[in-house]
């Protein structure tokens, strides 16, 4: 209840039945391994999910994780001599620069093109608004009649 | 401060299909945790470039049954910062799968990094239709 309130939310909006919820949610999960200790985000998240009306402003709808590494360099094996330089080198030579993996998400989001938004620049020191957001609010806004 | 015009946000239906766009975005890095967390920025970015002040700061492992071996379960931590105000928030999350589990605490990280900024919200009836 105390997270309740902290969260900001009125005790009516939280019906007792969804508090239930809540507290089994958390038991749940506790007996999975959590500890929502220092971790108050996450508690004020689970919180805000499970209460009426609450929109969560994206949604990961599925993603992807490639790495594609051929660096096997370990404690051991870097550790090879190399006779022609004499000196210990790599087994399948230097590949530590530049990314190994690759990740893909889809999101569901705002669309920003189907309203005006607009940053407000005294407040957004090293923000910036893309060409593509202010290029796609025109361009809708000349499909509206 | 990211703000949203709420005159043409009215204007506009939110059950309209343009009210909301999927976005597939693609992201490299040093590993498969931090390709995902490019690709997330990369994806969040055009609809919310608040997220551009928020920085991950702490990143913490930790295996719950080591005696499951590779199969154990792996508890996540991640802190962020939010660069504007030096606020600092801690998420968490379970799963058998690290890279489940690293994204999972990342996605809670800058949910919630929104909605505690945020000066637009979005109402969803109970069976997840939105609500004008």
């Amino acid at each position: 209840m105390g997270k309740i309130q902290e969260v900001g939310l009125d005790w009516g909006e939280v019906t007792n039945e969804r508090a239930m919820a809540i507290l089994n949610r958390v038991k749940a999960l506790e007996n999975k391994g959590y500890s929502f200790e220092g971790a108050d985000a996450s508690v004020h998240l689970m919180i805000l999910h499970a209460t009426k009306g609450y929109c969560p402003p994206f949604q990961v709808l599925d993603y992807s994780a490639n790495v594609n590494d051929s660096n096997m360099d370990s404690a051991s094996r870097v550790l090879k001599w190399d006779s022609k330089k004499k000196e210990l080198g790599r087994q399948h030579g230097s590949k530590n620069d530049g990314p190994t993996a690759r990740a893909t998400v889809k999101v569901r989001t705002t669309n920003v093109s189907s309203f005006g938004v607009y940053v407000d620049e005294s407040n957004t020191s090293g923000h910036e608004l893309t060409d593509y957001v202010s290029r796609q609010y025109f361009e809708t806004k000349t499909e509206r009649p | 401060m990211f703000l949203a015009n709420t005159s043409k946000l009215k204007q506009n239906d939110p059950k309209s299909e343009t009210f909301f766009e999927d976005r597939l975005e693609v992201g490299e890095g040093t590993g498969p945790v931090d390709a995902l967390a490019s690709a997330m920025m990369r994806a969040l970015l055009p609809a919310h470039p608040y997220l551009k002040g928020v920085e991950l700061v702490d990143y913490k492992v930790r295996i719950l049954d080591p005696k499951a071996a590779t199969g154990a379960a792996t508890r996540v931590l991640i802190e962020f910062r939010d660069k504007t105000n030096n606020k600092t928030w801690t998420t968490v999350s379970v799963d058998r799968n690290i890279i489940s589990a690293s994204l999972n605490a990342l996605i809670d990280g800058l949910e919630y990094a929104l909605i505690e900024n945020a000066a637009m919200c979005m109402l969803c009836d109970d069976d997840g239709s939105y609500m004008a």
